[in-house]
């Protein structure tokens, strides 16, 4: 962006940075309100009212109880394993499947992409997804949680999409150079759509990071479960009044809320953390005119 | 320790005569048995000589979990209620649990599959087998108990045979045995009912309110005197759980039952009076404006807590930990009687439980060994078996009191490691579930006066006989019921609540009642009869 | 397409289509073999009997949907609902990235972003609390709504206000996040052309009009494409926790009836079947907006 330091640009400045404070105001006080809770006095927590801007009280025993759950820390291994996995897989799949839905000149091109994506809209239900994991023997295996879901149709939408913008000359010259399509794609379109594909990689990484319902279908063993499925049953407990046989007992459990949050802390921080990896992926407009040159 | 079992003794004869005041229709459980053939017993009821297997057994059990149970496990094999069972019946059983949620999903997915375990625990509008018992079976899914039972199960067979409610209960409408229940000997009284600031009645020198006017003085005083801005938390609905707040007008907010025959609250003229004295305390401001958030059954702590609310619907056992979390030191909660249109009106609708609860634990047509299943879930109605199941294992989880009544130990409710009793009770005992001869009586260990005496309180002049017992409709009503209910339910709930807010006048209340009956109420009216009918009709 | 055609592009192209191979083979195996599952739609579903065991009921379910007293408010609930997402929604994420896009010290649009995309990932329960909370008599958002005028009870009562306060809620939420795609697509405009608009005397508001915009323009269509692809889905979590009886006529969806209805009676027939209706009507809306767009501008999805 080029232009001059006139007044008109500098009161859209100053209008712009009041809208960019407000905007971060808004977006960070529900966070600020989490982590305040998270640390606050349990029997405080219940009585107040309104939005919570510093701690009521302090106390780290949520956080105690979150890290003695053995369930927890057996989650975030889980979780960081299928998160790792995860994005290697899919954004290779991706990246493959979004240069060659790309190319101009292949004849099934528009076929292909149909059929990719009328799957985004009808989907026979949940029993006949299981069956076919369940046959090709994955369930109850870490498998199940990566493979099944490898492959985001939006997501590979949106790699064609950015691919496309390559100029084909640049595909030409290469290929009178005697490139074959491999080369093509490490050496010219990797390096021309990283702000895509760092894209791509936050999303996966950020789909998997959140995913819970495919584990709780596919997977019986604890030890496999990621972390989002403990955080879910944590919260699932706290807002169904679910089997109330007998109420043996009942609920006098004055940590729960306190541990709620503590929770949702310990499974969203890290997630909070990847953007700024992948930001600086997002450099504006690299050499495409020097590579004409 | 005299302390407690005078206690005990206390809460015992106190529920005991609740349990008497309440109608409790259960005769002593060695009465004559109705209809069995006692000739084909093999087995001696009383208890079984240990192990109860010749060679080493497993069984693979299916079974939903809950929060409590995984703070202090990963699988309920875990628990020492299991490890010693297993000790004594040589039978080692693999759990199954399906997470957390989403325990509906995963038994569909597991009979899809065809890969039934041996034993499978299903409960009614929870976990169910689509379609119930009857259907599972003949579906080839659940094994037909009732030959196994009469052979292998003779204490299960005793206790169900010991009473008439008790043997309809466990049975279904075809007079299968599909799977074993959780039984009381003794019905429980309400845990759930209306709760009151105690300590604000005292203060404003106001007795315990008994009818709707008195209701309405202390509403009102409530909101004056002690700032309540919300005096009645009232649920989202606008009526109660088990309707105590209609139950003066004797209707419902749905289905209930009224000498024999099904009715349906919405359509009969009680509804029309209860909803114009709603609306009239919600325009006095006696019933706060946020009522319409409070959804859940758990009591709105952050209104109860804080004093923005004077009165309330409760569970027993939770009236004591609400005052944990009030700033109020004076705070004291207690039970109250529904109220009554005027002194002397009985009352039927209140929190009921019956004898047989509905969850079952069932037999698959997989397992490879019915005989040895079957024998091992008897194990558990034996008198020690039960014992075990309901306390424990002498001198770690129960004593002896000097009444020679079972008692749970200090280790159950004053757990040192954080733990509630709930999920004490978890680790130690089994849990209520099904197949069991469940004592509820030990919950009551050290229960707070308050706590204690609030079942009965809810039970006094209220006989809960207007509750409807448990149904099974076959597939083609339950498609036609959930048809024609899945409209009506949403248009009578906003409508109810438009009349309470004053949004809809009261005048077009006619209007009301003949769009529910254009909506076929009448055919969903028949098929509960219907159903209801089958069911007393039981053998 | 003739076979010398085909034989053609084959010849020329073997490699690509062996590379995209594994790729189609996922989908076929993980969604369109799945895809006999809507059969169920048509049948009594009993789990015993299996997909093609189940009795055969035809239309039926789709015929109780239709004949619910309540079929017409909940399709045009999910459809206003989501329509007024889409309108102020929509761009919302698109105006935010350009915003940011203006901002000249690098570090601070950093922190922006950052922050900007931190509530998407706060849990929907937590969300919908912090809403429940601020609307109710006393709360925050209220007080603020009654000084200027407004109705000062609890704001989730009001059936006219549920749509404001869900979309609003959704951009709120969501603006960040969203926007990221579009951070990502601004990246990749070419910054010669930028000097050689300011060369010709353009300033920032010409140069935003005729380089930035244009330049992701195709990202913008594709994203609006997908985005009608689910016109007539609404995210059905958020209702439940929002919605409530007196606000049944505005905010009561498609999805959230099937709930309710769905707890009278494990029918997974009727489900599958109102979803299938529900996907069908959103995909006849995805292709037109493809066609149109073909039409329009050089973009298109197929």
């Amino acid at each position: 962006m080029q232009y001059r330091n006139t007044s008109s640009n500098r009161i859209f400045d100053f209008f712009n940075a009041t809208i960019m404070i407000l905007i971060c105001v808004c977006s960070l006080f529900p966070i600020v309100h989490v982590i305040f809770a998270s640390l606050s006095d349990p029997m405080k927590l219940t009585a107040h009212e309104g939005i919570i801007l510093w701690p009521l009280g302090f106390t780290l025993k949520g956080y105690q109880l979150v890290f003695s759950n053995s369930n927890i820390l057996i989650g975030y291994m889980n979780t960081i394993f299928y998160v790792v996995v995860g994005v290697i897989l899919s954004t290779f799949l991706t990246i493959l499947g979004g240069y060659v839905l790309s190319r101009k000149s292949l004849l099934w091109r528009n076929t292909i992409m149909f059929f990719i994506t009328f799957t985004m809209f009808f989907n026979g239900g949940l029993i006949p997804f299981y069956m076919v994991v369940k046959n090709l023997h994955m369930t109850n295996t870490r498998f199940a949680i990566i493979i099944p879901t490898a492959i985001s149709v939006f997501n590979l939408i949106i790699m064609r999409t950015s691919l496309m913008k390559i100029p084909e000359s640049l595909e030409e010259s290469a290929k009178i150079d005697g490139a074959g399509h491999f080369i093509i794609i490490t050496k010219i379109v990797i390096p021309l759509a990283k702000s895509t594909i760092a894209t791509i990689v936050l999303f996966y990484a950020v789909g998997i990071w959140n995913s819970w319902f495919n584990a709780t279908i596919f997977l019986n063993d604890r030890n496999l479960f990621p972390l989002q499925v403990i955080l879910k049953e944590i919260l699932v407990q706290d807002d169904t009044s679910a089997v109330l046989n007998s109420v043996d007992a009942g609920n006098t459990d004055i940590y729960r809320s306190l541990v709620k949050y503590c929770t949702i802390v310990v499974a969203t921080l890290p997630v909070l953390c990847f953007y700024p990896f992948v930001q600086k992926y997002f450099v504006s407009g690299v050499m495409i005119g020097s590579v004409k040159g | 320790m005299n302390k407690s079992i005078k206690f005990l003794a206390l809460s015992l004869t106190v529920i005991i005569s609740a349990s008497f005041l309440s109608g409790c229709k259960s005769k002593a459980v060695n009465s004559t048995s109705t209809k069995t053939d006692n000739k084909e017993i093999s087995a001696k009821v009383g208890n079984p000589t240990l192990p109860i297997v010749s060679k080493q057994t497993t069984l693979k059990v299916w079974m939903p979990m809950d929060q409590d149970y995984t703070k202090t496990m990963k699988n309920i094999g875990e628990s020492e209620y299991y490890k010693e069972l297993e000790k004594r019946t040589g039978v080692h059983i693999d759990f199954i649990h399906p997470a957390i949620g989403q325990e509906s999903a995963s038994l569909n997915l597991l009979i899809s599959s065809g890969d039934y375990p041996d034993i499978i625990q299903t409960t009614p509008n929870f976990v169910e087998y689509p379609g119930g018992e009857d259907k599972a079976i003949s579906d080839g899914v659940f094994l037909k108990l009732n030959d196994f039972v009469k052979k292998y199960a003779p204490n299960y067979n005793e206790l169900i045979n010991s009473t008439e409610e008790i043997r309809k209960g466990t049975i279904t409408d075809s007079g299968n045995i599909g799977g074993f229940h959780q039984i009381c000997r003794n019905v429980q009284p309400a845990w759930y009912g209306l709760v009151v600031r105690q300590d604000w009645l005292d203060d404003l020198g106001l007795k315990t309110p008994v009818t709707y006017d008195d209701w309405r003085t202390m509403l009102k005083v409530f909101k004056e005197k002690k700032g309540a801005t919300n005096p009645f938390m009232l649920h989202n609905t606008g009526f109660e759980y088990a309707n105590a707040l209609s139950a003066g007008y004797g209707v419902g907010s749905s289905f209930y039952g009224e000498n024999g025959k099904v009715k349906f609250g919405p359509i009969e003229s009680g509804y029309k009076e209860y909803l114009t004295m709603i609306n009239e305390w919600y325009t006095e401001g006696l019933i706060g404006k946020d009522f319409t958030t409070n959804k859940s059954l758990n009591p709105p702590i952050n209104y109860v807590a804080t004093g923005k609310a004077g009165a309330w619907s409760d569970l027993y056992v939770l009236l004591s930990s609400d005052k944990q979390q009030s700033n109020d030191s004076n705070y004291r909660a207690v039970a109250v009687p529904a109220p009554v249109k005027k002194v002397g009106d009985k009352l039927h609708f209140r929190q009921t439980n019956t004898n047989v609860t509905a969850g079952i634990w069932s037999i698959t047509t997989e397992c490879k060994d019915p005989i040895n299943a079957v024998k091992w879930i008897d194990y558990t109605f034996s008198p020690e078996g039960s014992l075990l199941a309901n306390y424990g294992v002498k001198d770690i989880s129960y004593k002896v009191g000097s009444d020679s009544k079972p008692q749970l130990t200090e280790l159950m409710y004053k757990n040192t490691e954080g733990l509630t009793l709930k999920q004490t009770l978890r680790k130690y005992v089994k849990a209520t579930s099904a197949a069991f001869d469940y004592d509820w009586e030990r919950e009551l260990v050290e229960q707070p006066k308050d706590n204690a005496e609030a079942p009965s309180i809810w039970g006094e002049n209220n006989d809960g006989a207007a509750t409807l017992p448990q149904i099974t409709l076959t597939a083609e009503e339950g498609s036609e019921y959930s048809a024609i209910m899945g409209d009506i339910n949403t248009y009578v709930s906003e409508m109810s609540i438009k009349f309470i807010l004053g949004q809809q006048p009261l005048t077009k209340y006619d209007e009301f009642v003949n769009q529910i009956k254009s909506m076929n109420i009448d055919r969903a009216i028949k098929i509960e009869q219907t159903a209801v009918d089958r069911r007393n009709a039981r053998k | 397409m003739n076979w010398i055609n085909i034989k053609k592009d084959f010849k020329a192209n073997k490699v690509l289509y062996f590379m995209v191979l594994p790729v189609v083979l996922y989908f076929i195996v993980f969604s369109y073999v799945p895809m006999s599952g809507i059969i169920m739609a048509f049948e009594q579903y009993s789990p015993q009997k299996g997909i093609f065991g189940s009795t055969w009921i035809g239309v039926k379910n789709f015929v109780d949907f239709f004949n619910s007293y309540y079929c017409l408010r909940l399709i045009k609930n999910t459809f206003l609902l989501s329509f007024y997402d889409l309108i102020f929604g929509f761009p919302a994420p698109i105006i935010f990235a350009l915003l940011m896009n203006e901002i000249r010290r690098k570090k601070v649009k950093k922190i922006v972003q950052t922050i900007s995309y931190m509530p998407y990932f706060i849990s929907i329960t937590v969300i919908a609390g912090i809403i429940i909370d601020f609307c109710s008599s006393t709360g925050a958002i209220t007080s603020i709504v009654a000084k200027f005028g407004g109705p000062s009870s609890n704001l989730l009562g009001i059936p006219e206000l549920f749509r404001g306060i869900f979309i609003g809620t959704n951009i709120w939420q969501g603006v960040g996040f969203n926007s990221v795609i579009y951070m990502a697509a601004l990246a990749g405009v070419d910054q010669e052309l930028y000097e050689a608009a300011a060369q010709d005397g353009a300033g920032r508001w010409k140069q935003a009009l005729h380089v930035t915009i244009p330049g992701i323009s195709n990202t913008i269509i594709i994203m609006l494409i997908l985005r009608l692809g689910h016109l007539m889905s609404v995210n059905f979590e958020k209702v439940i926790l929002l919605y409530s009886p007196v606000t049944y006529s505005t905010a009561d969806v498609i999805s959230s009836f099937v709930y309710r209805k769905g707890l009278l009676e494990f029918n997974y027939g009727y489900s599958t079947a109102v979803g299938l209706f529900n996907s069908a009507m959103n995909f006849a809306i995805l292709l037109l907006a493809n066609r149109i767009s073909k039409k329009i501008s050089e973009t298109s999805l197929f």
